[in-house]
C-alpha cells in the first residue's frame, strides 16, 4: 500500500513538470512587456531594460525555465508586478480563504448528493425521485454566477439574514459555500442514483434481500459502500473543477481567494501571480487525486494494489 | 471526469449492432420524433434548444428596439407593455438584447464544441488508432490539459489571447477537448478490434478509409451526445468568463457579461441581472435534457 501511495506520488511528478512548462510558456506569450508596465509609459529605455535584466527577462528562455523550477522549489515564485510584494505571500495569505470554501463546498456537495441520489434510487419512480432529478439537473444547468446572485437577491436583499459579501465569520460563507456546493451536489446526486440502481439489481443484494433483511439494512450495509465507489473518484475529479468554480464564487461574493486573485491578476497583466496560482491550484488537485486513489483501497477490497 | 467518460464508452458498446441501419436518414428522423413525443424531458429540451437557435439566428430581425441604443430617460423600468422585459441601467431594451445576446451565444457554443469535435476527433482517432507511442503521448497530453482545474485552463487561454469573443471560443473549444478526446479513443478502440474492421483489413482498405468508413461511423452515438452536452458547457464558460470581465466585453449584450453589469442595480432593479441569467440556464438546461435525451435514444440498455 505504501509503495502503491508513493508510486502515485511519483506518477505526479512528471505531469507537474509539464503543467509547469505550459504555465511558463503561456506566460511568456501574454501581449505586453512587463519591464516596460512597472517602468511606467514614460520611463526611458535604459530603465527598461535595467528592469528587465533584474527580472531575469534577457536571459533565454531556457535558463528562465530552469530559474523558475529552482523557485518554485524553494518557494521563491518571483515578485507580482501589481502588488509588489513576493507572490508567495500573496498566495499563503489568499490559500486558507481558498481551502475553506472548497472544503466546505466540497461537504455540502457529498452530503446533499449523497443523500438525494440514495433517496432516488430507494424510491425509483417515485415523487421523491422525480423531484431529486429535477433538483440535479437543475443545479448542474445553472451558472454559477447567477445562482450567486440569487442567493444575493434572497438572503441579503429580501430576507436580510446573511452579509452579501466579504470574509470573516461563518455567515459570509455560507452563500459562496452553497453556490459551490449545490453545483456539485446535481452531479454527485446524478451518479449516486444511477450507481445505486446498478448496485441494487446485483446478485448478492437479491441475497440479502431474499435472507429477510429489513430493506433499509440492504440498502445501507450493502448496496450503498459499492455504489459510493464512483462516487468517491467524482468527487475528487469534481474537486478540479470545484476549484475552477471557486473563481465564479469567490468573485460573486468579493471572496479573498486564490482564484478570485487569479482573475484580477490576468486584468492586471500581473503574471508572476497568473503562473504561482495556476502552479498551486494544480497542485492541490494533483494531491486530491492521489487522496481519492488511495481512499479507495480503504472502501473497495476488491482493488488490490501491487 | 475520465471515468464518467469511459462509462459513456461502455453504455454506448450495445448500441452499434442497430447502429449502422439508425443512421439511414429519413428513418431515424421519424424513430426520433417517436421516441422524443413519448419523453418528455427531451421534448422540453428540444424546445428549449429549439427557441434558442431561433433566437439565435432571426432574432435580431425581431428584436422590437436596437440593442445597443441608449435612452436615458428610460433607465431601469421594469417590464412593460413597451419593454416586454424591461430596461437596463442605460435605458437599453432588456429583450432586445436578450435576443442579440442569443446570437452572440450560439455562435460561441456552436464554434467552440465544433473545435472539441475536431480536434477530439483527430486526437481521439490517432490514439486509438494506431496506438503505441501516438496513444502514450497524446493520452499524456491530455492528462496534463485535464491537470488545470476547471476553468482555469480556459482563463489562461484569454490571458494569452486578450479577452473577446474569439478567445472565449478558442478557451471553451480547448476546454473541451479532453473529454471528447477520451470518448473517440475508447470507441475507436472498442470497434477496431470488430470482424468488419478486420474484413476490410483483409480486402487491402486503406487505414484512413477504414477509420473514417467503418470505425468513426460506427462511434456517432456517443459522439453526438458528447457535443450536444458541450454546446451547453460551451454556452455557460463563455458566459462564466464574460461575468468575470474577460470574455465578450461591454457594451456588447452577452449574458454574462449583461448579469455582471445588472448586479450593481440588485435593489432596485433585480430584473436588470435576473433575466439574462434566466436565459442562460434555460438554454444549458435544453441542451442538457436534449443532450440526456439523445443518450437514451441512441443507447436503450440505459434506464
Amino acid at each position: 500500500m505504501q509503495r502503491y501511495i508513493l508510486r502515485r506520488i511519483l506518477q505526479m511528478v512528471p505531469v507537474l513538470f509539464a503543467v509547469s512548462f505550459l504555465v511558463f510558456i503561456s506566460v511568456r506569450l501574454l501581449p505586453g512587456d512587463p519591464a516596460r508596465m512597472i517602468a511606467g509609459l514614460e520611463a526611458s529605455e535604459e530603465v527598461v531594460q535595467q528592469i528587465r535584466h533584474e527580472l531575469g527577462l534577457d536571459q533565454p528562455l531556457l535558463i528562465q525555465y530552469v530559474r523558475f523550477l529552482g523557485g518554485i522549489l524553494t518557494g521563491d515564485l518571483g515578485t507580482s508586478l501589481y502588488f509588489n510584494t513576493p507572490v508567495y505571500e500573496e498566495l499563503a495569505i489568499r490559500l486558507p480563504a481558498t481551502l475553506q470554501l472548497a472544503l466546505v463546498g466540497t461537504a455540502l456537495a457529498v452530503v446533499i448528493g449523497v443523500l438525494g441520489g440514495v433517496l432516488s434510487a430507494m424510491y425509483r419512480g417515485k415523487w421523491i425521485d422525480q423531484l431529486a432529478i429535477v433538483l440535479s439537473l437543475a443545479g448542474v444547468s445553472m451558472p454559477t454566477f447567477w445562482l450567486g446572485i440569487l442567493f444575493i437577491q434572497f438572503f441579503s436583499v429580501q430576507l436580510g439574514w446573511l452579509p452579501s459579501s466579504g470574509y470573516g465569520t461563518w455567515k459570509h460563507l455560507v452563500m459562496p459555500a452553497l453556490t459551490l456546493g449545490l453545483y456539485g451536489a446535481g452531479r454527485i446526486a446524478r451518479l449516486t442514483r444511477s450507481s445505486m440502481l446498478e448496485v441494487l439489481t446485483a446478485d448478492y443484494v437479491r441475497t440479502a434481500h431474499a435472507k429477510g433483511l429489513h430493506p433499509r439494512a440492504v440498502v445501507f450495509k450493502h448496496a450503498f459502500l459499492s455504489a459510493v465507489i464512483p462516487v468517491v473518484t467524482v468527487t475528487g475529479l469534481e474537486f478540479g473543477s470545484f476549484l475552477g468554480k471557486a473563481v465564479i464564487s469567490e468573485s460573486v461574493f468579493a471572496w479573498p481567494g486564490i482564484a478570485r486573485l487569479i482573475v484580477d491578476a490576468v486584468l492586471h497583466r500581473d503574471f508572476p501571480i497568473i503562473q504561482g496560482g495556476v502552479l498551486w491550484l494544480a497542485l492541490m488537485f494533483a494531491g486530491i487525486n492521489v487522496l481519492v486513489d488511495v481512499l479507495y483501497g480503504y472502501l473497495d477490497p476488491r482493488i488490490r494494489y501491487t | 471526469m475520465g471515468k464518467a467518460v469511459d462509462q459513456m464508452g461502455h453504455a454506448a458498446a450495445s448500441r452499434e449492432q442497430s447502429g449502422a441501419q439508425k443512421t439511414k436518414g429519413q428513418w431515424w428522423l421519424a424513430e426520433f420524433l417517436r421516441y422524443i413525443t413519448r419523453n418528455t424531458s427531451a421534448l422540453i429540451g428540444l424546445v428549449l434548444v429549439g427557441a434558442f437557435i431561433v433566437a439565435g439566428t432571426v432574432g435580431i430581425y425581431l428584436a422590437p428596439f436596437d440593442p445597443h441604443a441608449v435612452n436615458l430617460l428610460e433607465r431601469l423600468e421594469p417590464p412593460s407593455a413597451e419593454h416586454l422585459l424591461g430596461t437596463d441601467e442605460l435605458g437599453r431594451d432588456i429583450l432586445s438584447r436578450i435576443l442579440y445576446g442569443a446570437r452572440i451565444s450560439l455562435m460561441i457554443g456552436l464554434m467552440a464544441a465544433g473545435l472539441s469535435l475536431g480536434i477530439g476527433l483527430i486526437l481521439g482517432s490517432i490514439a486509438g488508432f494506431y496506438g503505441g507511442w501516438w496513444d502514450t503521448v497524446i493520452m499524456r497530453a491530455i492528462d496534463v490539459l485535464l491537470s488545470f482545474p476547471g476553468i482555469l485552463l480556459a482563463i489562461m487561454v484569454i490571458a494569452i489571447a486578450g479577452p473577446g469573443a474569439n478567445s472565449v471560443i478558442l478557451a471553451a473549444g480547448i476546454f473541451g477537448v479532453p473529454a471528447m478526446s477520451r470518448v473517440v479513443r475508447g470507441e475507436v478502440l472498442r470497434i477496431k478490434e470488430r470482424e468488419f474492421v478486420q474484413s476490410a483489413q483483409a480486402l487491402g482498405m486503406g487505414n484512413l478509409h477504414i477509420l473514417v468508413k467503418y470505425i468513426l461511423a460506427n462511434s456517432l452515438p456517443p459522439v453526438i451526445v458528447m457535443t450536444t452536452l458541450n454546446i451547453g458547457t460551451a454556452i455557460l464558460t463563455g458566459a462564466a468568463l464574460s461575468f468575470l470581465g474577460l470574455g465578450v466585453q461591454p457594451p456588447d449584450a452577452e449574458w454574462g457579461a449583461m448579469v455582471s453589469q445588472g448586479r450593481d442595480f440588485i435593489r432596485t432593479a433585480p430584473h436588470v441581472t435576473m433575466i439574462p441569467g434566466l436565459a442562460v440556464f434555460l438554454v444549458v438546461l435544453g441542451f442538457n435534457l436534449l443532450g440526456d435525451g439523445l443518450r437514451d435514444f441512441l443507447d436503450p440498455r440505459t434506464d
